[in-house]
């Protein structure tokens, strides 16, 4: 059975850039535009990893990730930051929310599908 | 703006005393008043001059920064509505391509045997039947052979019938001659005699009775046996005739199976090396979200310039804001996220990147 993987940006581009290379990897995808619309698509389903934006309207991505990681279901859940951000002060950010990897933008498939295969749950 | 106003009085107070000066030395207190007045009367003109620049520049703030953000903000969601079409669409056709693949991949490999095998292992069971179907026909005509050499062996014991009621007959003729000869004595004799003479005709007639219908079972038996026989070799010419145009047309099948399969094959590494080229030109448009928050910031950054210029008349003419560039500089770096970004703030180009990935 394929894993489930939860793509998180406001960017519908880059949802369909990131899902077309999970698809094409044999992963189940499902989107999210914001951090709220996210946490609303849970929804206490198995997900095997997270890869979430960090800016976006209404919620972002530290405070979804925060969140997130509050839901027992999703505690273990390993989470991937994918962004143009590349300061520090966010990366550390992101890190103490949870965050497994830091990615920034603009990523090359192979690259991220090595970090998704490294860090998705079994 | 006391700046201004400050260095005017400065001017003033520096006529004065120049005036005082010429004052002392030519016509006194009078003059120096009019030096002053003239100072103040220049001052008035130049702050009445400044005064329209001001408001121009007021209501160039007010209007033509906003009017840059909007076009930028056009610009940005109509390419933003654009890229996420085109990426649509793309994905539209990665999705039909990796299903033309699998549907390729099924005609070709659907499992161990394929379709064409199948075909041709059910038409050799078919022709098999058909074999064991006329192997048995071969038994029945052989049984038929032998009933037709059983009715030889009824002939010749008609035969045997015939002559046995031959020699009765002439048996019985003899008794009959001797039982004359006896005379008296031998009348009874004489009876017994010509009865059995009579016994030898009938068996006589019906051995030549048995005979004609053993001849016309034979002849019927004989009809019987040639027409199967040609029947089954025409029969087992017809099952090799078929046997072999099946071979034929397998074999005639199985080189155009073998030929769509190669085009199939080419047909599927293409898809897939097309496929390939997409997934590759779609991670190209990453550029619309980076390009989008670039003018997402230049476009607030456009709003608060407007916002500045206002606000730096805001106390009026006599206490004008200095616009700090610098500042402002600095508040726009603040909102930046990316590093190129940051270059080109820094009047140099972006470089192209190589994922960058921080594990934690």
């Amino acid at each position: 059975m394929a894993k489930t993987i939860l793509v998180v940006d406001d960017s519908a581009s880059v949802r369909q850039v990131v899902s077309i290379a999970l698809k094409g990897a044999g992963y189940d995808v499902i989107e999210g535009v914001d951090g709220k619309d996210a946490l609303a698509k849970c929804n206490g389903q198995k997900i095997h990893l997270v890869i979430s934006d960090v800016n976006m309207p209404n919620m972002d991505g530290i405070t979804f990730v925060t969140e997130l990681k509050k839901l027992p279901a999703y505690k273990f859940t390993p989470v991937i930051m994918l962004t143009t951000e590349s300061a520090e002060g966010k990366k550390t950010a992101g890190q103490a929310a949870g965050a497994k990897a830091w990615v920034v933008k603009p990523f090359q498939p192979p690259q991220m599908l090595a970090a998704v295969s490294k860090l998705i749950l079994p | 703006m006391d700046m201004m106003s400050g260095a005017i009085g400065l001017m003033a107070i520096i006529a004065a005393g120049m005036g005082g000066f010429t004052w002392g030395k030519r016509t006194g207190q009078n003059s120096a008043k009019i030096v002053i007045a003239d100072a103040i009367a220049q001052r008035d003109e130049a702050t009445a001059s400044l005064q329209p620049y001001l408001d121009s520049l007021v209501d160039f703030g007010e209007r033509v920064p906003p009017v840059w953000a909007s076009q930028v903000e056009t610009s940005r969601t109509q390419m933003e509505s654009s890229i996420i079409d085109l990426t649509s669409r793309f994905g539209s056709m990665v999705d039909k391509l990796e299903n033309a693949i699998f549907i390729a991949k099924d005609l070709t490999e659907g499992d161990d045997k394929g379709a064409f095998d199948r075909s041709r292992d059910h038409l050799n069971q078919v022709i098999g039947e058909l074999t064991i179907a006329f192997q048995a026909k071969q038994a029945i005509l052989s049984d038929l052979r032998k009933l037709v050499d059983y009715t030889e062996e009824m002939h010749a014991m008609t035969d045997e019938v015939a002559t046995i009621a031959q020699q009765t007959n002439l048996l019985a003729l003899n008794a009959a001659i001797e039982a004359a000869r006896a005379g008296e004595a031998g009348r009874g004799f004489a009876v017994v005699a010509d009865e059995v003479r009579k016994l030898s005709t009938l068996s006589a007639e019906a051995g030549h009775r048995i005979n004609s219908k053993v001849t016309e079972i034979t002849t019927a038996i004989s009809k019987a046996f040639t027409m199967a026989e040609a029947s089954s070799a025409n029969e087992a010419q017809a099952i090799h005739g078929a046997e072999g145009r099946i071979h034929t047309v397998l074999d005639d099948l199985r080189v155009v199976f073998l030929q769509f399969r190669h085009v199939s094959d080419q047909l599927k590494m293409n898809t897939e090396e097309i496929r390939g080229d997409v997934a590759e030109a779609l991670t190209h448009f990453q550029f619309q979200d980076r390009v989008s928050q670039i003018l997402s910031h230049l476009r607030d950054s456009l709003n608060q310039c407007s916002d500045r210029i206002i606000q730096s008349q805001a106390g009026g003419i006599n206490r004008l804001s200095r616009l700090d560039a610098e500042a402002f500089l600095n508040e726009m770096a603040s909102t930046y996220t990316m590093a190129d970004e940051h270059h080109a703030h820094g009047g140099k180009a972006g470089k192209a990147q190589e994922t960058e990935i921080t594990f934690f």
